[in-house]
């Protein structure tokens, strides 16, 4: 299923990322299955789907880890994997655990990545001055936490100023300010035109940041559009009390509602998307009524129930 | 390339536990040759007046207990020549004074066997720390050049290896010059000759030592696992060469007799053979071959691996 297009229609060319027919299996597990998949140049694109969906495999295909079997992928308008060499000094990319030698400090680590790259001393204290890295350079990588670990690997991605950046699982970290500023910067960067992929199983994690997306399942695309507009495709599922639940359920009926369950005094109700005007439109239509709502909740609906759904809707 | 060769060039002044390995390694190769080399010095008066003493008691040990000796040798069967015990010499109990072949050969041999292990367990543990620690990973992320990456990584021990070799050798060779010298120990010009070719096939040893670890840790990509699979070869060749389980192929596999002979001469490799003890010749040429088709099969398994195997 394929919805919508670029969010940056005007910087819009030829696509960062063009993946076509993607399959490669591990002895008899298929972990992407005939993948389609197309990312915008420019802005911040999402790979989403549930553990195991092959996420981290078509990450791990693009930067050249793994090999596909099967199916034909353009990174910034090269042929992959035979012009990687080319493309890749243009490709930041986090892909899996953050590793570096463990004895070795943070600042040495990423000289010796630098050397190898031919990037210039400066590129290293700019990115490690962006990550608020500054303070740990001189510190053994082994002597880090996991999060401050996952600075470094997207530092050692940022050294190269790429055009397209890659990361596998944005940095989780107990600190939401520390997620905030990581966020920012990659919303900065997508802002000056550096195309970003970045994958995650969980829809929330992206929400409010990414502007376009894929769903993957089982190696294969769900669905594929803007943020948006995949929300607008999950119904969230809100939960009223009231005195009579009988009247309100057909008040709401009459009012397209989809009503999932009732009791004697609650009323479970379909709603698209995450639209708050849906919500407050339930609370007035009952009110005009003289139904008064003593109790309201709404519950997202997680990646892997839009999944099934649109598995559902795609296969009807 | 010559951007990777920098970047391991750099990586390798940062990893610690080559340098202590190194440190090791010249150490005890220090200890060890310091007691050969020493073996050529004169005896001193105390040696001297030691051996003199020593002989003095045996033969008058001899002097009054040899007839006994004699005649319970006769009780036993044997024949009055058979059962003559000669009288001994000043000459048996003189302190030993090894010459310069001797002291060189020894020094070269000691000194290759324990560097040799040394580049060995450096190649393994530069190459294989980098799997384990998840750096290659990172490094092939960036840098999608496996086989730039692979040929980098073994030139760079390989030179190491060239740079350690050379001076400890060239030390050595300088050091047993100097001490043959100082003691009036003569130096003919064709053992001075020996000693040097001695000392390159050692350097060459060392070498082939260190990119055949290295190659060893990127077919296994773990650092104890190459380590452990020279120490296998270690055990099981010692089995197969004394019990001779592999008439006729068991000498040509034997590489650490083959190094032995290529470093310090003409070899002599004993094995028992049916309840008897037989020997056989090896000599020094076959070594060097021997042990530059290891490598080469090393490294050519190192890329193939690496081309063919995806990274963890």
């Amino acid at each position: 299923m394929r919805i919508g297009t670029s969010a940056h229609p005007g910087r819009q060319s030829s696509p960062a990322v063009v993946v076509e027919g993607l399959t490669k299996r591990y002895g008899p597990r298929t972990a992407v299955d005939g993948l389609d998949l197309t990312v915008p140049t420019g802005g911040i694109h999402a790979l989403l789907g549930p553990h195991g969906a092959g996420k981290t495999t078509v990450l791990r295909i693009l930067v050249g880890l793994t090999r596909p079997q099967r199916g034909s992928i353009t990174l910034l308008g090269e042929d992959v994997p035979r012009h990687l060499p080319r493309v890749m000094p243009r490709v930041g990319a986090v892909v899996g655990r953050p590793g570096f030698h463990p004895h070795v400090s943070v600042r040495r680590n990423l000289d010796v990545l630098a050397i190898g790259l031919g990037i210039a001393r400066r590129r290293i204290d700019e990115s490690l001055d962006l990550l608020d890295l500054t303070g740990v350079q001189h510190e053994a990588f082994r002597t880090l936490g996991g999060e401050t670990r996952q600075r470094v690997a997207l530092c050692a991605a940022l050294m190269k100023a790429p055009e397209l950046l890659i990361l596998d699982e944005p940095p989780e970290t107990a600190d939401p300010q520390r997620v905030a500023e990581i966020r920012t910067i990659l919303t900065h960067l997508a802002a000056n035109g550096t195309s970003v992929l970045v994958s995650s199983h969980r829809i929330d994690d992206v929400q409010g940041w990414a502007d376009t997306a894929s769903i993957i399942d089982h190696g294969r695309l769900v669905i594929q559009g803007t943020v948006a507009e995949i929300i607008q495709e999950r119904s969230h599922r809100v939960t009223i009390g009231v005195r009579d639940a009988a009247r309100a359920e057909r008040i709401l009926t009459e009012h397209d509602f989809r009503i999932r369950s009732r009791t004697t005094t609650e009323l479970v109700i379909s709603v698209p998307g995450a639209d708050p005007a849906e919500t407050a439109r339930i609370t007035a239509l009952l009110a005009r009524e003289g139904l008064y709502i003593h109790q309201m909740t709404t519950q997202s609906p997680s990646l892997e129930d839009t999944i099934v759904k649109l598995s559902r809707s795609g296969a009807a | 390339m010559l951007r990777a060769l920098a970047a391991d060039a750099k990586l390798l002044r940062c990893r610690p536990v080559v340098w202590v390995i190194c440190a090791v390694a010249l150490l005890a190769i220090g200890v060890l040759a310091t007691q050969s080399v020493r073996d050529m010095a004169p005896p001193t008066e105390a040696q001297m007046a030691m051996a003199e003493e020593t002989y003095r008691t045996k033969l008058a040990e001899w002097e009054a207990e040899h007839e006994q000796w004699e005649q319970a040798c006769i009780d036993d069967g044997g024949t009055a020549e058979q059962c003559a015990v000669p009288a001994p010499t000043p000459e048996a109990y003189q302190p030993w004074q090894s010459d310069y072949s001797d002291a060189s050969r020894i020094t070269f041999l000691i000194a290759a066997a324990l560097l040799g292990m040394a580049m060995y367990v450096a190649g393994a543990m530069f190459v294989g720390g980098a799997f384990v620690s998840g750096a290659m990973t990172t490094w092939l992320t960036h840098h999608p050049g496996r086989l730039v990456l692979t040929v980098s990584k073994l030139i760079v021990m390989g030179v190491l290896a060239l740079g350690v070799g050379v001076l400890v050798f060239g030390g050595l060779l300088i050091t047993l010059n100097l001490a043959a010298r100082a003691w009036g120990v003569p130096v003919p010009d064709d053992q001075f000759a020996t000693s040097l070719v001695s000392a390159c096939r050692a350097t060459l040893l060392g070498v082939f030592s260190a990119v055949t670890g290295a190659a060893a840790s990127f077919i296994t990509r773990r650092t104890a696992l190459a380590i452990g699979l020279a120490a296998a070869y270690v055990i099981l060749n010692r089995l197969v060469v004394s019990f001779n389980f592999a008439t006729g192929v068991a000498p040509a596999l034997d590489l650490i007799t083959q190094g032995q002979a290529w470093v310090g001469g003409t070899t002599y490799l004993a094995y028992w053979d049916a309840g008897v003890f037989r020997e056989v010749q090896i000599d020094p040429t076959p070594g060097g071959i021997a042990w530059a088709v290891l490598t080469v099969l090393m490294v050519a398994a190192a890329l193939l691996m690496q081309r063919l195997r995806d990274p963890q």
